[in-house]
Order: C-alpha cells, then structure tokens, then sequence
C-alpha cells in the first residue's frame, strides 16, 4: 500500500490538533505498521505502534478479580477504631445490676439516717438551780465512774487469768 | 456518655447525702431512738442544758460535795466541755427495757466501749460516738433494778473520765 506522504502529514496535523475521525487514525496507525517508515515520520512510529498494540488486547475474564485484588493491595489500612457492641442481653443485664445496685446504695444510705425524730422541748427538764444541776451531774459522774472502775477492773481481773494460766503452761 | 450521666448522678447523690450526715452529727441518742421513752409516763426524764453546765463554774466550792479539790477540778474540767447531758430512767420492766433499747443502738453509729454482764443479771453497756476522731457523745446504758440511760454530748475525753473514776473510788 502506497501512501502520500503529505497525505500523512495532514492526518497527523489533524491527529494532534484532535480533528482526526476514526477513520483516519486507522489510516495512521496502518501507515506505521509498514516496515520501512520513512525518516520524517519516525518519531510518531512508536506512539502509533503501542496504540495499534493496546487496541489489540481485550479485558480477559479474570481482568476484574485482579484489579480488586490489586486495589485491597493498594488500599491503606484504616484506623483501628474498635466500638464495642455487647449483645442486647448482656445491655439489659447489665442494665438491670446497675438498677439494682444503685437503689440497695439508696436503700441503705436511707436506713443508715436516723429516724426522724420529733422534736423535743428539753427545757421543761431542766434543773430549776445550777445547784440542782450540779448535784444530778455529780452523782450521774459518780454512776459512770463506778461502772466504768467495774468494768476495767473485772477486764484486769480476767486479764489476770489469762496470765496465771498462760505463765502455767510455760 | 453514659458512663458520664452516670457519674453526674451518684455525685448529686452523695452530695445530697452529705447535709443528711452532718445534720446526724448533732442528734443524741435519745432523740435519735428513744422520743417515745420521753413521753413515756414510767420515765423519769432530766436534762442539763451546756448553758446550766457553764454556769456549774460560778458555784461556791462547797456546793461541789468531793473529797479532794482534784476531783472538783476534774469535774468541773469535764463538765466545762459538756454540751448536755440527757438521762432517762425507769423502775419498772429494767431488763426488757435494756433489751429493746440495746436492739435500737446502731452499731454502725455507736461503738462499744464496754459491756458489762453481772451475776445477778444486770447489764451495763457504754458506748461512744465519734465524728473525725473525737469522741461527741457517751451513752451509758443499764438495766438492772433499774433502768437508765445517759446521754452526754461534747468533746468528752475519756482520760478525764477515768482519771475522775479513778479519785472518786479510791
């Protein structure tokens, strides 16, 4: 096949210009597959050439399954968020202890406080002198001292014991 | 989230607990647990006010029946830290009295100092209570012929108490 050289020229001033119909870039690319391509028109061979090659290969079956693959590849690893979703059960469960838990720490606060006590006008029981008061006081002093002497005393005296018996089994 | 609004009530709460506590602190055994013994016509009910205490000062050396003026002293050092002294007494029923009493005392709120078993079946129990380390009430519970039950609100130290016991038993 003989080809006019200006004939190419204009193709390929149309070609870069992007005024080329399919036509004429099968025109092109024939003319580059010749064997002797004459020297002004050498530079584009190769561009003509892979054009001409790329055209010829077809998406094979398999062409999918690898660009996934290449892709997750590719892909970056995202960031570790981790959210922790407990199944609705343990949700309710869980729930419920806290329930529990809040209303016995409620329950207790509340049974620790002291009844509410009616108020009590103390002032009718007092004393009519400060030396009515200090006779009471005396001998209410004079209670406490003698029972809390009973107690030390009968804690010394079994304290004793102890001792006698544990310098005996020495 | 969650764990916040969480957090946020058991903060209300325990701040709402607080006030509870601190107005327990001033509440004394008997208007704690026993209004309805002040009512109670078998009760003998006596009350010294701390205003009735401080003017124990003003009164002649000789009013105060002691043997030594070391005991007077250690009288009146105790009696000068007293805020009131609360007594209730019965004759009749001592030993169920003592019992339902004693059921009533929260240990969580009074601890034990002393407890007293005799041989003719009268019980003795002392018991304190403190609030940051410091003594602010000693109750004295017994039933035997007779029941009683002291109530003394201050800043009490025991040592005086037992030093006092001590003079006045010699």
């Amino acid at each position: 096949m003989v080809f006019d050289h200006q004939h190419i020229q204009n193709l390929l001033d149309n070609y870069f210009e992007g005024q080329t119909s399919i036509a004429d870039e099968q025109q092109l690319q024939q003319f580059f597959q010749q064997k002797n391509i004459p020297e002004p028109f050498q530079p584009y061979a190769g561009w003509f050439q892979f054009v001409t090659t790329e055209q010829a290969q077809s998406i094979g079956p398999d062409f999918l399954p690898q660009l996934r693959q290449q892709i997750a590849v590719e892909e970056k690893p995202r960031a570790a968020t981790k959210v922790l979703r407990l199944p609705p059960v343990i949700q309710r469960i869980a729930a419920i202890t806290i329930g529990i838990g809040l209303i016995t720490w409620l329950w207790s606060s509340e049974v620790q406080q002291p009844p509410t006590a009616k108020a009590i006008d103390w002032s009718q029981y007092e004393p009519d002198t400060p030396a009515e008061a200090m006779a009471i006081y005396q001998r209410t002093m004079m209670k406490v001292s003698v029972h809390l002497n009973q107690g030390v005393t009968k804690a010394s005296g079994k304290l004793q014991k102890i001792e006698d018996l544990g310098a005996y089994f020495k | 989230m969650r764990l916040l609004h969480f957090l946020f009530t058991v903060c209300i709460l325990s701040c709402l607990s607080v006030p509870l506590t601190a107005q327990s602190d001033n509440i004394n055994a008997i208007d704690r647990y026993f209004t309805k013994y002040v009512d109670d016509e078998r009760f003998s009910v006596v009350y010294i006010s701390g205003r009735l205490f401080n003017m124990l000062g003003s009164l002649d050396k000789e009013t105060v029946h002691l043997d030594t003026q070391e005991d007077a002293d250690a009288l009146m050092r105790i009696a000068k830290n007293l805020e009131g002294l609360r007594i209730l007494t019965a004759d009749q029923d001592a030993q169920g009295l003592y019992a339902e009493a004693k059921s009533k005392i929260e240990l969580s709120v009074y601890e034990p100092l002393m407890t007293i078993r005799n041989k003719d079946g009268s019980n003795i129990e002392l018991l304190v209570r403190e609030t940051k380390g410091k003594i602010k009430e000693l109750l004295m519970l017994g039933g035997g012929e007779e029941f009683f039950l002291l109530s003394f609100i201050g800043d009490l130290d025991l040592t005086d108490i037992s030093d006092l016991a001590n003079d006045m038993n010699k």
